[in-house]
């Protein structure tokens, strides 16, 4: 009963300090998930690559993933309805009522303050990411590839295809060898 | 009957919203010409709201217009309704994977994926530094933008800390600042 207490109330944090869903709660699910060595850092980005191209929002496909993963069907609804939770509270107050507090000056600035954070926060995790992922010649193909097609706007739907078929013609090639 | 149909068009939308909480948007643009539930108004204040609130944006965004449209129930069914489709898609999918992992081919396509993942989100990190300074030139001070962008940046690259805790400094030193 422990651990799916834990998954939820992990994911509740996760919903509750990501701003802007998504890549947004990487941080969050660094220190939440791998850090608790519930999921590696790959197996993230396998997620991430899977709530891509499958439908719904990301950050909720990514947290079912995970919750599947530790403690199945179960442990995907406790992290699914963690990280939705706070969301469904904080909106609820703001749209009945709470408006008020919204509007006043101090706690504008706030959010905006933490706007500046978010990027920072990714920073350092996403250049790891890329230092340690770039070893092999397929890798730093596909880096380039992804990177300059999504500064041009391609969607990363065709995107993921594109690397998906990168791959299989690397290991076409690489078994000929 | 008001909830069956808010149920019904979020489940709709979370089926076809593919690539995340801005793919919501269209679809709520024609909800809200089709069912008048709210205006296109409503709609932008809406997306304000739920971009700055923690969570994701088209969660926010489903609990947001199911409580303008049918008070708190209303916003917990939206969401509800929102998230069941992708959550069952998911655990499906997540069920076949356990069985595909041991399969080499599969395992191989992950490895040119993950790079791909990788320079995606830094490209989002980057379109995330171009907004906040541009959003801060429009408040009339981006040099303060820059300034405490740097500052977290060498902070965040030196200490492993919690986000929460980075996330509630930056809170205050926006109040300061502000």
């Amino acid at each position: 009963m422990l651990t799916y207490w834990k998954l939820f109330w992990s994911f509740f944090k996760i919903g509750l300090f990501t701003f802007g869903g998504g890549y947004a709660m990487l941080p969050m699910i660094e220190k939440e998930v791998i850090g608790h060595k519930w999921a590696k850092e790959k197996e993230i980005l396998d997620y991430y690559a899977l709530s891509q191209v499958t439908p719904g929002i990301i950050a909720v496909n990514v947290s079912t993933f995970i919750g599947y993963k530790i403690r199945g069907f179960l442990g995907a609804i406790c992290t699914m309805i963690g990280v939705i939770l706070p969301s469904l509270i904080i909106i609820t107050l703001l749209a009945s009522g709470l408006s008020k507090i919204w509007h006043a000056e101090w706690v504008q600035n706030a959010f905006w303050g933490v706007q500046l954070m978010i990027p920072a926060l990714i920073t350092p995790i996403v250049l790891r990411m890329i230092q340690k992922g770039s070893k092999t010649l397929l890798s730093i193909i596909v880096m380039i590839m992804a990177f300059v097609l999504r500064q041009y706007g391609v969607s990363p739907i065709i995107i993921l295809c594109i690397a998906g078929v990168l791959t299989i013609i690397y290991f076409k090639v690489k078994k000929k060898k | 009957m008001i909830y069956l149909e808010l149920f019904w068009a979020f489940c709709k939308i979370g089926l076809f919203a593919i690539g995340g909480g801005l793919a919501t948007v269209p679809f709520l643009f024609d909800l809200s010409a089709e069912k008048g539930w709210f205006s296109i108004a409503d709609l932008v204040k809406m997306i304000a709201v739920s971009e700055a609130t923690p969570g994701p944006l088209g969660v926010n965004m489903a609990t947001y217009t199911g409580v303008q449209t049918a008070g708190v129930l209303g916003g917990i069914i939206s969401t509800v309704g929102l998230v069941v489709p992708m959550f069952v898609v998911i655990v499906v999918l997540s069920h076949f994977l356990k069985h595909l992992r041991k399969n080499k081919w599969l395992d191989a396509i992950f490895e040119g994926l993950r790079p791909a993942v990788a320079m995606m989100i830094l490209s989002f990190v980057i379109g995330l530094f171009v907004m906040n300074y541009q959003t801060a030139d429009h408040m009339g001070r981006p040099l303060l933008a820059v300034l405490l962008s740097v500052c977290y940046v060498i902070l965040t690259w030196h200490f492993r800390g919690h986000p929460i805790l980075f996330i509630t400094l930056a809170a205050v030193m926006g109040i300061i600042c502000g």
